[in-house]
């Protein structure tokens, strides 16, 4: 997405708050162009010359402007924050939803520091740019006004002031290719700084009980001086651009005042005149100079838009697309239909065809490859294997988190892609390691979807949450902190099944979902899958299951053994014997 | 509100970070000193050249003024560039020298403390506000005292041209200071609730994206987009009040500078009407009085930023303070397997319900015990009490006949290995990965462990060796996950072992290819292993049972296991009859 239609998105998203800022920013900067006026009336009033109207005049004049202004920093004010807000709260909304939409691609995902790092900075950079593109009207009329005005009275002196000014557009176009190299650099040394917070602080138990804390602080230091150096380089060669436009401005006001005061003493110039000159000067400058910065900023924000359609993994809809963000009118979200939602195109489950299934890595791996198999609703199917046999890429696939590199999955007999499967409510997935929101028991199982009250019970049933409940002082309201940190292991396994079993779907989809649970509560919970009727697909090796499964289905290598009852696999397959056997043979 | 006790220790951190830059640092001081003179010299120029000229003084004179001007000018912006390129250098020097030392206390501090933290708001503070503090410290901070100054200058200045004008503009500028300060006192409750449901955004955006795999379909996205919309709504308000609120300065700032202006043509006015003043005069005191308008805006501005420098300091002090839960000890473990006692120790989260009651048990060098009992009974707390990320509520722990405490955390978190199922993976290279970051480790040293985990077809099918850039989603499996792991410990060569878990997201087959490492990672180490599987529990000499939080039975696990009266018969006996079936 280019720098301009960025630009042009955002402002028909928030059209009228958009002009309306430009609006009053333009009164606020515009009014200061009186006061120079005022300024030189007063001093042709004192040295008897052009002098027409008097004093008091002028005083109320210059306080009735001072009013005016603040009134416009007020109305302007609020539509800044506004606008600004509404900018980066829908991108950032957009670019979230595409991130869950969409299903995973090898290599461009981002890490969590990274994503937010990302939503933060990116995000600020390139909404900052309209909000500087709106100053710049009122500093041109200003400055063109003020112009005008300089040049009826003087123009050779006012035609001087423009040759620095011209100097300073051309070096600033000059310099923006650096800029920008040396802003993309910094920008990423401070990613690696933030991702590595995130990272470490994620996993403080296992740097703690591995005593790795002072090794992981150096890196952090080192990581921290790498970015201390593209920082102060990119500043010191933003201040060096600055001061060189600053001194040529000021050296351009050094010889407006000898010229001037030449023409002054020989009279050919007023002091009021010289007054508006030296008033005036300082504020065109400030235009330029903007225009200079503008620049860079613009440079800035490419390079952060750049990084955020990056960031966008859907690659249909812009992460401009306007959506409602409910930010001033009341928000009702049980009442809401939210089109952000996908459209679920899956229907009922008949059967579920996987044919010649295959996923590589990027480094063209093979995780996975030839499976064939079929799901039939009610059935529970079982993925066996070993690690690193590809059981939970499997799993992935069919949940649509990960993109098949070859076959199909066909649903009731017609192909699907993956994010059909991703986005389709009739599929419900739990992945090895959960995780979970930082909030209530309740919340964290039911997400704010509706469902009858008999729905959390079924769910807590089913999961073989309801004995663990009562032991909890809040009950279903108690705050299980951050990434659930207050619970057990097996409550968090078993919490992720609750939140997967609160929606009636036509699949259930488990990776290895019971090894951190004992063994009594392992054969309820694994009984109660069963006498549930419903359909599953399940990544485990545990006998509980497979002595319940309607189907086996042995993975070796990414391969597919076999398929079948247990019974026979035992029979016909040696990688299912041996998986067997080896559990029974402590 | 500014509590004294929070601006001495204000004071005090600025002076121990600026310390290893003060040559720099007075350096700086010096050269604003000299830029502030300057811009105070120059309208008094101008104002020779006005009057000179009006009084048709030499032409020769009023010429070599103005290349004065000019040649002050220039060499006021190089003091400009040299200031700023020292205010970045020790800018991002202290913020960094800070960022470490926060980075290594928070990372020091107990459990407790990490589960109420998520990672997105340890970005916000550590990245965020040790930024806004540390450029206060390096930056601010003189700027602030160097436009004070220039304002000081300027009202000097006006009162030597005429006192009467003098005073007005220093009851004006007192005035207007008086209403910044009462809008300042209102607006930094705004500030601080804007910036905490800021850190709230940001910690709930990580959440979401971490929530990705969790629940697949329209379910997480509709709770996603519901939070979202709840939190950017609460977020938007407590801006727009914080934003009014910091700008309520400028706007009665804009206020002041007309009728500042309005006051000062009126006082002109009636000077040149006493005589009392040149034209030069006046130009003069109009020229200071637009001016006297820069170092109050910026004064201005910089008040906003010391709100937020207060609001991050108060954040980072929480981060620091409450920490004291865990007091190091000075003593270092001896080498060799360790000896472990727990005398009826009770323990409980965060004054919560009990989660251990009266646990006693003796384990001699040497000898394995085997932990068992149901999910949530507690069992896994045991090991972390041992590592000190808590410390019991009542009993003690001994380790080698000595209380715990006395001992160095560090020392015992070397001694003491400790291998958990939530297992983290960095996004970084498999070496990184393996040795956390330290440096002194060889490859060599990391081949061998590689040979002793059997790793090696593994880790020759890596495309770059130990330099492969490995991490949690990048589609290792858990068994993988886990040896990199074990690779971990086996580094540390540890005196002690606490397998938590260790091995229950393993399926049993891959638990099967495990047991003769850990076999010998066990052997001639103490061991702890708290776990529910039959294979683990054949490894430990003894075994304990823990069920609602205490041991209901301890023995040898022999005696026990041919003891029909013991819980442990029953339980083994009740998982083989599953196979039985």
């Amino acid at each position: 997405m280019t720098l301009k239609a960025f630009i042009t998105s955002m402002i028909n998203y928030k059209r009228n708050t958009y002009f309306a800022n430009i609006f009053f920013w333009g009164t606020v900067y515009i009014l200061p162009a009186l006061t120079g006026i005022i300024n030189k009336s007063l001093f042709d009033f004192l040295t008897g010359t052009h002098y027409n109207g008097n004093s008091t005049t002028l005083l109320t004049i210059l306080i009735l402007t001072s009013f005016v202004q603040i009134l416009c920093i007020f109305a302007g004010l609020l539509l800044h924050v506004y606008q600004d807000f509404s900018f980066s709260c829908l991108i950032r909304k957009n670019l979230l939803i595409s991130y869950l939409k969409k299903p995973n691609v090898q290599g461009r995902n981002p890490s969590v520091g990274e994503f937010i790092n990302n939503l933060q900075d990116d995000v600020g950079q390139a909404v900052g740019v309209l909000g500087m593109l709106q100053e710049i009207p009122g500093y041109a009329l200003f400055s063109v006004f003020s112009f005008t005005i300089l040049f009826y009275l003087d123009p050779v002196i006012t035609l001087t002031i423009i040759v620095p000014l011209l100097f300073i557009l051309i070096l600033n176009n000059y310099l923006k290719s650096y800029v920008t190299s040396y802003h993309k650099t910094s920008r990423e040394k401070t990613s690696l700084v933030t991702t590595f917070i995130a990272e470490i602080f994620n996993s403080v138990l296992t740097v703690k009980s591995l005593h790795a804390e002072k090794d992981v602080t150096e890196k952090f230091k080192l990581l921290g001086i790498e970015r201390k150096k593209a920082m102060i380089k990119e500043r010191i060669f933003l201040l060096i651009i600055d001061s060189i436009s600053n001194g040529t401005v000021q050296i351009g006001t050094g010889l407006i005042l000898i010229v001037a005061s030449a023409a002054l003493a020989k009279g050919d110039f007023t002091v009021g005149e010289f007054s508006i000159f030296v008033y005036y000067i300082p504020f065109i400058n400030e235009f330029f100079y903007k225009i200079g910065r503008y620049y860079v900023q613009t440079k800035q924000a490419k390079i952060s838009i750049e990084r955020l359609e990056q960031l966008n993994l859907d690659c249909v809809s812009s992460f401009t697309e306007p959506t409602p963000l409910y930010l001033r009118h009341s928000f009702d979200p049980l009442h809401l239909s939210f089109k952000e939602l996908s459209i679920d195109t899956l229907g009922s489950l008949k059967t579920l065809e996987l044919q010649n299934l295959g996923y590589s890595f990027s480094d063209n791996r093979w995780a996975i490859r030839h499976i064939n198999f079929s799901i039939e609703p009610g059935t529970i199917t079982v993925i066996v294997g070993r690690i690193g046999s590809g059981k939970s890429t499997l799993l992935k696939c069919v949940a649509g988190l990960l993109h098949s590199t070859e076959g199909n999955i066909n649903w009731n007999g017609t192909p699907v892609v993956s994010s059909a499967l991703l986005n389709s409510n009739k599929i419900s997935y739990t992945p090895q390691t959960p995780q979970f929101f930082n909030t209530t028991i309740e919340e964290n199982i039911k997400l704010f979807r509706e469902g009858p009250p008999s729905a959390i019970d079924r769910a807590l049933y089913l999961s073989r949450l309801d004995s663990d409940i009562p032991k909890f002082e809040q009950g279903l309201q108690t705050y299980i902190g951050n990434n659930g940190s207050v619970i057990s292991g097996g409550q968090k396994q078993r919490l992720a099944a609750a939140r997967m079993f609160f929606e009636n779907t036509d699949l259930y989809i488990m990776d290895d979902i019971s090894n951190g649970l004992d063994n009594q509560t392992k054969q309820v919970f694994w009984s109660r899958i069963s006498d549930s009727n419903h359909t599953f697909l399940i990544s485990s090796n545990q006998k509980e299951i497979l002595l319940r499964a309607h189907q086996i289905v042995v993975l070796k290598n990414g391969s597919m053994e076999a398929v079948g009852q247990l019974e026979e696999l035992l029979v016909t397959s040696p990688e299912m014997r041996l998986l067997w056997l080896e559990q029974f043979n402590e | 509100m500014m509590n004294k006790d929070m601006f001495s220790s204000k004071i005090k951190l600025f002076l121990t970070y600026i310390k290893p830059y003060k040559i720099s640092f007075s350096i700086m001081s010096l050269l604003l000193l000299a830029n502030i003179v300057i811009q105070i010299i120059q309208p008094q120029i101008t104002r020779f050249i006005i009057d000179s000229a009006l009084s048709n003084q030499s032409f020769r004179s009023i010429i070599t003024a103005a290349m004065l001007f000019l040649l002050i000018v220039l060499f006021n912006l190089l003091i400009n560039v040299v200031i700023g390129t020292l205010a970045e250098t020790i800018g991002w020097s202290t913020t960094n020298d800070m960022r470490v030392s926060l980075f290594r206390i928070c990372l020091g501090q107990d459990m407790v403390y990490q589960q109420k933290r998520t990672p997105g708001e340890m970005i916000e503070r550590l990245d965020g506000d040790v930024s806004t503090l540390a450029r206060f410290f390096s930056n601010l901070s003189i700027q602030f005292i160097g436009n004070a100054l220039l304002l000081i200058g300027i009202l000097s200045m006006i009162f030597i041209e005429n006192w009467l004008v003098g005073l007005c503009f220093t009851c004006f500028t007192v005035v207007l200071f008086a209403i910044f300060r009462k809008l300042r006192s209102i607006s930094s409750l705004h500030w601080f609730n804007y910036i905490q449901s800021s850190a709230n955004f940001s910690g709930f955006i990580g959440e979401a994206v971490a929530a990705k795999e969790n629940v697949t379909g329209n379910a997480s996205l509709k709770y996603i987009i519901i939070k979202y919309t709840l939190l950017t709504r609460n977020l938007i308000r407590n801006q727009m009040k914080a934003m009014l609120m910091a700008n309520g300065m400028w706007m009665s700032n804009i206020l002041f500078t007309g009728l500042g202006t309005a006051l000062m043509f009126f006082l002109s006015l009636f000077l040149w009407r006493q005589g009392a003043t040149t034209v030069g005069g006046i130009y003069l005191l109009i020229h200071y009085q637009q001016m006297l308008m820069n170092p109050i805006n910026t004064l201005r501005s910089q008040i906003e930023e010391l709100q937020q420098v207060d609001a991050s300091f108060a954040r980072l002090s929480s981060l620091i303070i409450p920490s004291a839960s865990i007091v190091d000890g000075n003593r270092k473990l001896p080498a060799g397997a360790l000896d472990v006692k727990f005398d009826q120790v009770d323990f409980a989260y965060n004054d919560e319900k009990m989660v251990l009651n009266h646990i006693s048990f003796h384990l001699r060098a040497g000898e394995t015990l085997c932990v068992l009992g149901r999910t949530g009974s507690g069992k896994s707390t045991l090991s972390k009490l041992l590592l000190r990320l808590y410390d019991p509520l009542k009993g003690n722990i001994f380790i080698n006949d000595l209380d715990i405490g006395l001992y160095q955390i560090d020392s015992i978190r070397s001694r003491i290995g400790y291998f958990n199922q939530d297992i983290k993976l960095f996004n970084a290279s498999l070496r990184d990965n393996i040795t956390l970051y330290d440096p002194s480790i060889t490859d060599d040293q990391l081949l061998t462990i590689i040979d002793q985990l059997q790793l090696d077809s593994w880790f020759r099918s890596l495309p770059h060796g130990f330099d492969t850039i490995i991490s949690q989603n990048a589609g290792l499996s858990a068994g993988e996950e886990q040896l990199i792991a074990l690779a971990r410990m086996f580094l540390r060569d540890p005196g002690m072992i606490v397998l938590d878990e260790a091995t229950s997201r393993l399926d049993d087959a891959t638990e099967y290819g495990l047991q003769n490492i850990l076999k010998g990672l066990i052997n001639k180490r103490t061991a702890i292993i708290v776990s529910h599987k039959l294979s683990s529990i054949r490894l430990a000499k003894y075994v304990a049972i823990i069920d609602n939080h205490t041991i209901v039975e301890y023995g040898e696990r022999e005696i026990l296991e041919n003891d029909n009266k013991s819980l442990l018969y029953e339980f083994i006996h009740s998982q083989e009859g599953v196979t039985l079936q």
